[in-house]
């Protein structure tokens, strides 16, 4: 714990950066991502996460299936892909929400270091959940996905509700926690490099971002 | 995905045992009973063997409605009445189709379609996303929902101002008075909450706006109604547009009461729905023009034509036919006899009949025929809102003026044709519906107010054939065709 705590910082200007970098990776495979209902569109990750009913997630998978080959072989790779890398995003995401909330607990009362070491702690949780998602989605792309039954979908809801439930609150929480102690003032100067380190890994993945790229277009029908 | 059943199941003798109905009904058979004094029943001349009277009948489009349109034919039924020739929009189109695959043309079909309804949940039909369905149950059963929606935005949005306000009060302050240093810790935490949730809450109604997008503007995907229509087109041997067609057109053998230089050879049956072609902007009447789309019919669903009718927009998603082999000579023969059009398109939209045709009785016209063998009889939906007319013009809400717009545009292709051909409004009951109590889109419908539906469909339907006088009708549509014979 001793070195965690010592270290805090470091790890999460290294957490953040395996974050920023997966998600820039995913946003790139999200491009990709393509599904025939009706027409060609676009869907995203969160389509398969929030599905509202037990045939939406056969219903998009069918549809990768349905598209061009060409297109098909493209947005499988980039699903799949997706879903591999989101494995190395897990551990950047809940670590560096485990990381804010464990310093914040090192500032607090003593009911506060219960709150805080209880958020970061929990947040195994949701790093649980993501992975029974993750293979759940894996285990669903293939050309005939029958439809989850109806308690398979409520469990997934719920897996999903805990997910981000728990993840957000935690870092709802810590996030507030250290913008009051930024503030108040009530933080250590020698920290401060850690921030300058933070905001240019986020300047940076803002900065790539905004470089221009050629819209990607579904592959023709 | 096959519809659920609702939990304490209506039977169907809930509809024909409802004391309403058995008065309105024993009412009338004593006005027909001629043993005890009372006047013939008769309301046309084309009549089976077993003494079956045959009309042509159109039933009006309008949602959940579509119950009292059963409750009118429950009654037409019992008083030996049959359907020759039926056509119907949407709801009307729901029913159109039961009656015309359910058994024989001369048997009663209301049990069979009334056990249809008992075993469906309705609101089952309502199949989009949780939230929409939610959002839909609350916009039309609870009347101010859309005023308690905006306090309780203007609320969140008001609280979280209080709150960014405190931070920064309990920031100043705590320099002064360290003891408020938890409660400024506390109140900066749940400013992030309340952040939080409005996030969510933005991000959400974007992501349920964007699935909008993506179903083409349809917040129900309709595929619960298709295969509950499709089941039971199947439960009635009904497969294939030939089917259909096969169905709709047996008769047993006609004769006619009375001489009619017309006969009878030329009598058959049909069905047609009506719906609304996006693409190429056209009223669509399935089966009968199902050339302009493939070139073997067969390959069509039917149920898909009753699912085109009731596409009401933006509550369902379109209907679409994808893939018409525009290029093939036959398409293209059909698009120009139809409509004149030498291009036909790749795909077709549909939406709701209702738009164009709610009440499609002009396609009964019948110009070959001098003296009418048969009525038309129609069923309206009056569903007019006692405020309708008696509010000021000037002091409609935007939604108000544009509802009105709509309903004066869409309506209008039916009325001019009854306005221009009066005698046809005299074989049209109307279904009184105006006193506000019932929504057609309310797809959560409380059991008894389906059988309050079906019991107001009942007495409209008692009520107009205490009053049809078939000779006054087929007297005045024959002066109107001799009109026009000379006009011409």
């Amino acid at each position: 714990m001793e070195t965690i705590s010592d270290n805090a910082w470091c790890w999460l200007c290294m957490s953040m950066a395996v974050l920023l970098v997966t998600t820039f990776i995913m946003m790139q495979q999200t491009r990709q991502f393509f599904t025939l209902d009706v027409v060609v569109r676009h869907f995203s990750i969160l389509d398969l996460e929030f599905p509202g009913s037990p045939n939406e997630i056969p219903n998009l998978v069918k549809g990768i299936y349905a598209l061009p080959l060409e297109q098909q072989t493209k947005t499988l790779l980039a699903l799949r892909g997706q879903l591999w890398v989101d494995f190395l995003f897990m551990p950047a995401v809940y670590g560096s929400i485990f990381l804010i909330c464990f310093k914040v607990a090192e500032k607090m009362n003593p009911a506060g270091v219960v709150l805080f070491s209880w958020l970061a702690w929990l947040q195994l949780i949701p790093w649980l959940c993501d992975i029974i998602e993750n293979i759940y989605l894996l285990r669903k792309i293939h050309p005939n996905v029958p439809a989850s039954t109806k308690a398979v979908h409520k469990a997934y809801q719920w897996l999903e509700i805990t997910k981000w439930g728990l993840s957000s609150i935690a870092a709802v929480c810590g996030l507030s926690a250290l913008l009051f102690f930024w503030i108040t003032g009530d933080f250590d100067a020698g920290s401060l490099h850690y921030l300058i380190i933070l905001v240019v890994e986020i300047g940076v993945f803002i900065g790539v971002q905004l470089i221009p790229r050629q819209p990607v277009l579904p592959s023709a029908i | 995905m096959p519809p659920e059943n609702t939990k304490a199941k209506l039977a169907i003798t809930d509809f024909i045992n409802d004391s309403r109905v058995k008065a309105d009904l024993e009412n009338l058979k004593k006005t027909f009973d001629t043993t005890n004094g009372g006047r013939p029943f008769i309301v046309s001349d084309v009549v089976d063997a077993a003494g079956h009277q045959y009309v042509n009948l159109v039933q009006k489009g309008g949602g959940v409605f579509g119950i009292a349109l059963v409750g009118y034919t429950y009654i037409l039924e019992e008083m030996g009445i049959r359907f020759l020739r039926l056509a119907g929009t949407s709801a009307g189109a729901i029913n159109t189709a039961l009656i015309t695959v359910i058994d024989n043309k001369e048997d009663k079909k209301s049990a069979a379609v009334l056990q249809a309804i008992c075993d469906l949940d309705f609101f089952s039909l309502v199949d989009g996303h949780p939230a929409a369905r939610w959002l839909i149950r609350k916009f039309i059963t609870k009347k101010d929902f859309i005023g308690k929606a905006k306090n309780w935005l203007v609320f969140g949005l008001v609280f979280f101002g209080l709150l960014v306000m405190a931070d920064v009060v309990l920031v100043g302050l705590r320099n002064k008075f360290p003891a408020l240093s938890a409660w400024t810790g506390a109140c900066f935490i749940l400013t992030g909450f309340w952040s939080l949730l409005l996030m969510m809450i933005t991000s959400y109604t974007i992501n349920l706006f964007q699935r909008l997008k993506n179903s083409g503007f349809g917040i129900n995907p309709g595929d619960v109604f298709y295969n509950w229509i499709k089941d039971l087109l199947l439960k009635n041997g009904v497969a294939t547009v030939s089917d259909l067609n096969k169905k709709a057109s047996a008769c047993p053998p006609l004769s006619l009461r009375v001489h009619n230089e017309c006969g009878v050879e030329d009598l058959k049956g049909d069905v047609t729905f009506i719906t609304s072609e996006l693409v190429t902007q056209n009223k669509i009447q399935f089966p009968a023009m199902c050339s302009l789309f493939r070139t073997d019919p067969d390959t069509m669903q039917p149920a898909g034509f009753i699912r085109a009718s009731m596409s009401i927009p933006v509550f369902f998603e379109s209907y679409m036919i994808n893939d018409i082999p525009y290029s093939d000579d036959r398409i293209i023969a059909a698009w120009k006899a139809f409509f004149h059009h030498s291009n036909p398109p790749a795909n077709a939209r549909f939406v709701d009949g209702g738009i164009l045709s709610n009440f499609p009785i002009s396609i009964f016209y019948n110009a070959n025929v001098p003296v009418p063998r048969l009525p038309s009889f129609g069923i309206d939906l009056d569903d007019s809102k006692p405020g309708d007319k008696g509010e000021n013009a000037f002091n409609w809400s935007l939604t108000g003026y544009a509802g009105r717009m709509f309903n004066t545009i869409r309506n209008y292709y039916d009325k001019d044709f009854l306005l221009k051909n009066e005698v046809y409004q005299k074989g049209v009951g109307k279904v009184d519906l105006s006193d506000g109590k019932y929504n057609w889109l309310n797809f959560f419908l409380p059991d008894q107010d389906k059988i309050d539906m079906f019991a107001l469909g009942a007495q409209a339907a008692c009520e107009f054939l205490q009053q049809f006088d078939w000779n006054t009708y087929k007297d005045n549509r024959a002066a109107l065709q001799k009109q026009l014979t000379k006009n011409q």
